[in-house]
């Protein structure tokens, strides 16, 4: 898979944004256009990483970014269900603990 | 076979030594990559497709080599030649990847970063959010190191190699 897809749903004040591909140096911007746009409209933001095939430092940097912004304009980034390469990019970058991590929508 | 003069035919098959049996069970493959976009989504294809790693072995070599092949894109171009050539390999010590490519700008900005972090001048040795450029810097150095058991880089007159392995998984 090469591209980036990017599908938004939203439920009352929350905006789902489900990625599906690769997040690298490459297609990262689409994620960062998205995020700030859905921080914009919604106090909650719940990033579906279920079938993401790649997540690189590039892509981690756009979510710590928008946790940044979430957090000091009083909203939530929440992550859901992170397939196996996007835990293990979090993980390895020490920053899992700032991140909400839930494995299904009940549980936000 | 040789023949025993008594007794005949002697195999001199020896018991096959732990190297030799290391070097049999041995899986790689290898491709050549373009230093562009292309170049960055056919890595990740060609990790994907690599049948002798684990899940978990083959999620550590494309996020860390995928750094590193970034790296390469930014800081080693224009390469002599238009290619890299990419060898992914599992022994018995784990799976390794190497880049073998020709720069004249890749070693000398490897050395420099290498030297200002012994002088503790390297600004990027740790993540730091960057305002000039609206980013995080320095994550793909951070998970390179996490990720990965060792990573070195050989810079010689016809081609420059860079080494990274990994642990078994």
């Amino acid at each position: 898979m090469t591209q980036l897809s990017i599908s938004e749903k939203d439920e009352g004040d929350r905006r789902t944004l489900s990625l599906s591909g690769p997040v690298n140096s490459y297609t990262y911007t689409e994620l960062q256009d998205k995020l700030s746009a859905a921080l914009d409209l919604a106090s909650t933001v719940v990033v579906d990483l279920e079938k993401v095939t790649n997540l690189s430092s590039a892509g981690v940097g756009v979510l710590m970014a928008s946790l940044d912004d979430a957090e000091a304009a009083g909203k939530r980034l929440v992550l859901q269900k992170p397939s196996e390469i996007a835990r293990l990019s979090i993980e390895a970058t020490g920053f899992g603990d700032r991140f909400t991590i839930v494995m299904s929508a009940r549980e936000l | 076979m040789s023949r025993d003069p008594v007794s005949g035919p002697v195999s001199t098959n020896r018991p096959e030594t732990a190297i030799a049996q290391s070097r049999r069970r041995a899986a790689e493959d290898s491709t050549l990559l373009s230093p562009d976009r292309e170049g960055v989504f056919a890595f990740e294809e060609f990790i994907d497709g690599l049948p002798f790693l684990s899940p978990r072995e083959a999620n550590a070599m494309k996020l860390a080599g995928g750094e590193l092949f970034d790296n390469l894109i930014r800081h080693a171009s224009p390469l002599d030649g238009d290619s890299i050539r990419l060898r992914a390999a599992k022994r018995g010590s784990g799976p390794y990847l190497a880049f073998f490519f020709k720069s004249p700008r890749f070693a000398p900005y490897a050395l420099a970063h290498a030297a200002a972090r012994e002088g503790g001048q390297d600004p990027v040795e740790e993540p730091f959010f960057d305002p000039a450029i609206g980013r995080w810097r320095g994550i793909g150095l951070l998970m390179c190191r996490n990720l990965s058991s060792g990573l070195y880089l050989r810079s010689g007159a016809r081609v420059d190699r860079i080494y990274i392995s990994f642990r078994l998984g």
